[in-house]
């Protein structure tokens, strides 16, 4: 097998040793998440109004999301989740002992669903464009000032997208491979203005 | 020199003669007695007469400090300097008695001629600041005084070397205060030139603190020998040792000083399976040992040493190769080699601590200096667990440190760091009794009850673990040895000051140092 199929951003991002058998190790994991992952991405705009109807009281508290939705017109809701084999997965290996390939799964989910996530919002953000806005940076829940509560608003809507989606009491979106984050959408005519 | 065992130094010499500090300075013969008496008791095979760091600046004209209850210090730089001859100094000619005596008695052991490197000398003459300050602001004046505490340690060189002495060691600790590019030209090059006209004589140096930064100059000086200060992990220098040169180390000096000897025997054993299979490996301790250190841990610290590695000595090949290969994440090459020894009578404990053991010590040392990163890491621990599976049912005993009970908290599902604790505590000889994630305050409660673990791993992710983490923390604390389990947290939710506010006794940046902060915790 040629370490030469291992895209040199995993590389990078999975600190792989500079060995052969350890990049034949990770290409042999790699195709098995593949073979894992159940990709299900999502998205919804919402007007700026609606997003504080839904995620308030902490959409209105944080400094950060009041910040970046100044001047919104729209606010994109999205998505990614990998469903919950491949997490799944590298629990059992790490159980068993296989540390190395547990942790190359764990990581390798992280680094598919925000492959997932960026996919999605590069889409989203061309059709955003072709109507001429401008996006604002995509932003998460449990980031700066904007709790992880939000997250029991994400659960809501995605339950009927994502079936097996749950929270724990920790507000932490299960399966772990799951990503939530919100976009701004500003009128074209806001470029420029810092 | 091959698998030598000594203490640095003869300071507890002093308790075997009726002395003090005055009285063993100044008297050659109480001096020459202390040495007898102490060797009499310690089997080393390098031995030093009772020296201090100060007797030749003194020459030089600084002034002493004397006590009868201490050793000597500086108390006031040269005002004229002075390069005597080393025979008519009194206490040169003292520690020259002693080495024709220990000739006389110890026929068959080292005997060391101690000097002062030239750099620490001129620090002790001109003052340490001044010295360092004087290298760049006027060097010329640094060089003069420089040439003059190397042609003292010559001529004290030459005069301990035909008076007794087989073996030339520098101890050079104010050197270590420099920087790499300024080693070699101030402190280096002296010492270079000092070892230069005896390269039949073994020439060992010695700088004390962590000498890292300056090793590659240190091996430039042409020394025979390299004598590590016991803050300096032994494993992450080894690579750049040859095989010519000799590795001395580390046992920490107050350890054998304060440590009841049946610890300081489990430490020099530690040692000696860790770094005796290396060939060119020397046992001794990282500094000079205390005068007031016990002679017999100093004895329980030589005895020890030598059975340790007398007992590797057939295998270390075996634990070389058995080390190589899981380093190198190889574990089906491991457990061949692990078999084959088996097979031809290898102590299978011997193979554990000198083979597996190190392999992980070493690349967790690599791994907290930056050196690697975490998947290196893991690929050795699983040819760890590979290697550990031929052997497990041949080990009567395991090296055991203790039980931790380790568990992500409730609210919290992230498992990965955690799982990594258990795995680096496991193959440091803890047992583990895992708990798993999302773990009720309560349920860590009774498995400490259960369990009686010395110590509590607390794992959380999220900024709502804390909450969690401050719960837990009391249900233990609660419960019927509340008082006694030392509690460590570690996780994204924590950071060392979150940790001081929770009031738990440890925090642990990640897996390899979650084992360090464990064995503090857990002495």
């Amino acid at each position: 097998m040629s370490d030469s199929k291992l895209p040199q951003a995993l590389i990078k991002y999975l600190r792989i040793p500079d060995d052969r058998d350890a990049k034949d190790r990770v290409e042999s994991l790699r195709q098995e998440a593949l073979g894992l992952i159940r990709p299900i991405v999502w998205y919804r705009d919402i007007s700026p109004e609606k997003f504080h109807t839904l995620f308030s009281p902490w959409s209105r508290e944080s400094e950060s999301i009041t910040s970046l939705l100044r001047g919104a017109e729209r606010i994109r809701l999205l998505a990614a989740s990998l469903g919950s084999a491949l997490e799944n997965e590298s629990r059992v290996r790490q159980a068993r002992g296989n540390v190395f390939e547990g942790y190359i799964l764990d990581r390798m989910g992280s680094y598919l669903v925000e492959r997932e996530m960026r996919r999605l919002d590069r889409r989203t953000s061309g059709q955003a464009r072709s109507r001429d806005q401008i996006c604002g940076r995509r932003f998460s829940p449990g980031y700066g000032d904007f709790p992880l509560d939000a997250q029991i608003v994400f659960l809501r809507i995605l339950s009927p997208v994502i079936p097996e989606l749950r929270i724990s009491c920790g507000l932490v979106l299960y399966p772990e491979k799951t990503v939530t984050a919100l976009k701004p959408a500003y009128p074209a005519s806001r470029r420029g203005t810092g | 020199m091959h698998h030598l065992i000594f203490p640095i130094n003869a300071l507890p010499s002093i308790q075997l003669v009726d002395s003090d500090f005055l009285d063993i300075h100044f008297s050659p013969e109480r001096k020459a007695e202390a040495a007898f008496r102490y060797y009499s008791e310690i089997d080393a095979d390098v031995m030093f007469y009772f020296s201090d760091v100060v007797i030749q600046a003194e020459a030089m004209g600084a002034g002493i400090s004397y006590s009868r209850h201490r050793m000597p210090r500086v108390a006031s730089p040269a005002s004229k300097i002075e390069v005597p001859r080393p025979h008519r100094c009194p206490r040169m000619q003292a520690n020259a008695n002693a080495l024709r005596r220990m000739e006389r008695d110890f026929p068959q052991a080292h005997r060391a001629a101690l000097v002062y490197g030239p750099f620490t000398v001129a620090g002790q003459i001109a003052g340490e600041q001044r010295l360092l300050r004087m290298l760049s602001e006027a060097p010329r004046e640094a060089e003069a005084l420089l040439e003059k505490c190397s042609r003292l340690a010559a001529r004290y060189r030459d005069y301990l070397l035909n008076n007794g002495a087989d073996l030339f060691w520098i101890s050079d600790p104010l050197a270590g205060l420099l920087p790499p590019e300024q080693y070699m030209p101030w402190a280096g090059d002296p010492v270079r030139e000092l070892f230069a006209p005896s390269p039949r004589t073994p020439r060992i140096l010695h700088v004390c603190g962590d000498t890292s930064h300056i090793l590659p100059g240190m091996l430039a000086t042409g020394a025979d020998g390299i004598s590590f200060d016991n803050c300096m992990e032994l494993l992450l220098q080894e690579e750049q040792i040859p095989e010519t040169v000799s590795l001395i180390g580390n046992l920490d000096p107050v350890l054998v000083q304060t440590q009841p000897q049946e610890e300081v025997r489990k430490h020099t054993a530690d040692l000696a399976q860790l770094m005796g299979p290396l060939r060119h490996f020397c046992l001794s301790t990282g500094c000079a040992l205390p005068p007031d250190t016990p002679v017999e841990s100093v004895a329980a610290f030589v005895d020890s040493g030598k059975e340790a590695l007398d007992h590797l000595e057939p295998w270390t090949e075996d634990m070389l190769e058995v080390c190589r290969t899981v380093h190198m994440g190889r574990g089906n090459q491991a457990k061949t080699r692990i078999r084959s020894a088996l097979e031809r009578g290898a102590d299978p404990l011997s193979l554990l601590i000198g083979g597996l053991s190190r392999a992980i010590r070493k690349a967790s040392g690599r791994y907290e200096s930056k050196l690697c990163y975490l998947p290196e890491l893991l690929l050795i621990v699983e040819a760890f667990y590979d290697g550990f599976s031929c052997l497990e049912h041949r080990l009567r005993e395991r090296p055991f440190r203790g039980t931790v009970v380790l568990g992500t908290v409730r609210g919290d599902i992230h498992e990965i760091g955690k799982n990594l604790v258990r795995v680096f505590l496991e193959t440091s000889g803890y047992r583990v009794v895992d708990l798993g994630a999302d773990v009720h305050p309560e349920t860590f409660r009774q498995a400490c009850e259960e369990h009686n673990p010395d110590l509590v791993g607390l794992s959380g992710f999220t900024s709502h673990s804390r909450q969690a983490m401050q719960e837990t923390i009391q249900a233990i604390r609660h419960g019927k040895a509340g008082d006694r389990i030392a509690v460590m947290v570690g996780g994204a939710a924590v950071n060392p000051s979150r940790a001081g506010e929770l009031g738990c006794d440890g925090y642990a940046r990640d897996a390899v140092e979650a084992v360090r902060v464990a064995n503090a915790l857990n002495p």
